[in-house]
């Protein structure tokens, strides 16, 4: 009985609100007072880079906002930075835009429309709203492109938006980019990779790698950029800092926090028990 | 039992519309690929409606809490409102640049959204602290495995532990980690296959009216 | 599904994630809280390449149902799709009727707050904070499974979880006192539906992986001795 009312028991059944409050303390001090940590480049990040790279001159790429407005925290600096450096480094290239997730049009009005002023809209970019159906849509935009998108997001024909004269599917597009959290990055590959094999690149999630890095792999896909740190080694590599770094900072300490709770955990837990017997 | 409510009906129609998609995946015909595409475009619009069905529901729940008074009523209230203020703003503007909307969907809508992330995120290390303690094996093959696995994310820990510190979370991620996922698609995509097959052969009944 | 249909019902092992549902039922019952349910958030709902999990969950949520109408103990639906609404509401209904119980149904069962992640998230959260068992059984996608999980096991509730996918599944085992893995989320929904199909085609894709797995011990030796793999490519 005396057991139970230790220290070392206390310690090892820390109530969920002091473990909430730490979390927070600790992850707001990085935004408070940034610490600066040196950013180390993985070869996927490279690899993604390299995918944008790849593009040819006058090519067209696909730009698919599948994020949502929560996940931006991760996807937004990778968002930003890769419309910034087709915009502005690659003016050549041709970019249509849709997404597949309700917020796009809010990823679209916080990451991307500024960034888009600088553009020639309708011959260097154009931009489509949401598409309703996943899946399905996702299958249709492959095979009858303009069956689907038959006006842009404000409305204008897409007969009169010179971008898509030559566009009508996926094997029309040198490069699909998605930046996915809920896993359309899969019916991209099930049916534009799979029956085109159209060159797809994907951003996402931290928690979605294991799977990208499978697909990477098998060769399905031909470049990733995952989480907060995939975000801000692209940023660093296509010169375009941004959100993400900041949020690096936060990523590592959070991180640190969660071995040292992990470890902190299992000592007082030994603890208790070498207690208890 | 009238005719139109046979569940024959929709278990054929649910064959046929799979048997098009299959044919046309395989033959790449172009009188399937037309009739591929249009039901396609019919699953896009059938998409549409959902939503509208959607928020039939959520008035109908709501006002139903409202009337009768049930705990949390109150929340229903601002449920309803928002919807209908959301509604409203976003249909006089289709652009989405309403200044009301705007201020609902940047000023509470992104907040809130961020600070359930914030939650999971909280959960997540508590879970961590919680669940990741080493009473058996299993729980001794977590805990290293976790242990190595945010030791490679962050990028710090090699100021710590020096340049070997992501070698053993690299190995996790990319040799057992790997393999593991590989299994679970494949198995995942069987799963698929076989509803697939099933929906063709109208033994898949789980989207029909069901007796128990 | 021919030798089933036969009447062969093809042998399913024991899951233990599956038997503890009926705990989990008596512990409510005991309690005096509800059974809260929810088949997740994962995929597009019915209409998607997850309908299958979704359709584990609602059989699942068919056996629940059943069980709870037997011991009068409430049920909370938690549906993150509007399609998902009167099927869910079919099921409970019919379930109660089945076991002689009509008037145990209410309209307040099956709950629904939005299909935005953010809104089904923090209502199962809250439902599941109410409940004394938590069954999340169906298309979990990784978020849903932390946040939902966890306020059932901060509640004190049983955390019983299902998923097919690897990322999904890990964010339920912190939490949950139960979990099926994988292929068990699907079969463990065709055992509760007694539909001998689901329950044949979920052992056919057993036997399936079997042979994927003496083609991939195939191509390995194959490789090995310098032979080519071409002709197994489609």
């Amino acid at each position: 009985m005396s057991a139970k009312k230790s220290l070392m028991y206390r310690l090892s059944n820390v109530p969920h609100q002091v473990i909430g409050a730490l979390t927070l303390i600790v992850i707001a001090l990085p935004y408070l007072m940034p610490v600066g940590i040196p950013l180390k480049i993985t070869p996927y990040s490279e690899q993604f880079k390299a995918a944008l790279d790849a593009v040819p001159e006058g090519g067209n790429v696909a730009f698919s906002l599948d994020s949502a407005m929560g996940g931006t925290t991760e996807t937004g600096g990778m968002i930003r930075a890769t419309i910034k450096y087709f915009i502005y480094d690659r003016p050549d290239v041709h970019i249509v835009m849709w997404g597949m997730h309700y917020d796009c049009v809010l990823v679209f009005n916080t990451f991307v429309a500024d960034v888009l002023e600088d553009a020639d809209y309708g011959k260097e970019v154009a931009w489509f709203g949401y598409i309703p159906g996943t899946d399905a849509a996702i299958a249709k935009l492959s095979d009858d492109l303009k069956g689907i998108l038959s006006v842009d997001f404000y409305g204008t024909p897409v007969a009169q938006l010179e971008i898509m004269d030559n566009i009508n599917g996926a094997p029309d597009f040198d490069l699909l980019l998605s930046f996915d959290t809920y896993g359309h990055a899969d019916s991209y590959v099930g049916h534009w990779y799979e029956r085109y094999k159209t060159k797809i690149a994907i951003g996402m999630l931290s928690g979605s790698i294991p799977v990208a890095t499978m697909r990477f792999t098998a060769g399905q896909i031909v470049g990733f950029c995952g989480g907060v740190k995939g975000a801000a080694e692209l940023e660093a590599l296509l010169k375009y800092p941004g959100p993400a770094y900041t949020n690096y900072d936060v990523m590592n300490v959070a991180n640190l926090f969660a071995i040292g709770l992990l470890l902190f955990g299992n000592i007082t837990y030994f603890l208790t028990k070498k207690e208890e017997r | 039992m009238s005719f139109i409510r046979r569940t024959e009906i929709p278990i054929t129609i649910a064959a046929i519309m799979t048997l098009i998609m299959l044919l046309d995946l395989f033959t790449g015909d172009p009188t399937l690929r037309a009739a591929s595409t249009m039901l396609q475009s019919w699953a896009i619009i059938l998409a549409g409606f959902a939503l509208g069905i959607g928020a039939v529901s959520l008035l109908r729940l709501h006002t139903t809490n409202i009337k009768r008074k049930r705990p949390g009523w109150y929340g229903s209230v601002l449920i309803i409102f928002f919807t209908a203020a959301v509604l409203v703003t976003g249909l006089m503007d289709l652009n989405l640049a309403n200044p009301i909307l705007r201020f609902i969907l940047d000023n509470m809508y992104m907040r809130l959204y961020a600070a359930a992330w914030a939650f999971e995120g909280i959960f997540l290390i508590y879970g961590l602290y919680r669940a990741f303690k080493i009473r058996n094996l299993d729980s001794l093959i977590l805990s290293v495995t976790a242990f190595f696995c945010i030791i490679r994310n962050a990028a710090v820990a090699e100021v710590f532990f020096g340049p070997a510190a992501f070698a053993p979370g690299t190995w996790i991620l990319d040799v057992p980690n790997l393999g593991g996922i590989r299994a679970l698609m494949i198995a995942s995509s069987l799963g698929i296959l076989m509803l697939g097959l099933r929906t063709l052969l109208g033994k898949e009944r789980g989207y029909i009216r069901t007796g128990g | 599904m021919r030798r089933a249909a036969a009447g062969k019902v093809p042998y399913v092992r024991h899951i233990a994630a599956f038997e503890a549902i009926d705990e989990a039922i008596g512990r409510a019952s005991e309690m005096g809280r509800p059974v809260h349910l929810t088949t997740g958030h994962s995929g597009a709902g019915l209409y998607s390449k997850l309908a299958s999990d979704h359709l584990a969950g609602l059989s699942m949520l068919n056996y629940v149902a059943k069980r709870c109408a037997e011991s009068a103990t409430d049920v909370i639906a938690t549906v993150a799709f509007s399609e998902m609404i009167p099927v869910a509401e079919d099921i409970i209904r019919f379930a109660s009727i089945g076991v002689g119980k009509p008037e145990y149904y209410r309209d307040d069962m099956v709950r629904f707050a939005s299909d935005n992640w953010l809104g089904y998230d923090m209502y199962a959260m809250r439902m599941a904070s109410e409940a004394a068992a938590n069954i999340m059984i169906g298309a979990m996608d990784s978020t849903s499974s932390a946040i939902i999980a966890c306020g059932g096991a901060i509640a004190g509730a049983m955390n019983i979880g299902g998923a097919r996918a690897a990322g999904d599944i890990c964010q339920l085992v912190p939490f949950c006192d139960y979990v099926l893995i994988g292929e068990e989320t699907p079969a463990a929904g065709a055992i509760v539906s007694g539909d001998t199909d689901s329950l044949a085609s979920s052992v056919s894709t057993d036997y399936t992986k079997a042979l994927i797995v003496v083609i991939i011990l195939l191509g390995i030796m194959m490789a090995s001795i310098g032979l080519s793999m071409d002709w197994v490519s489609m």
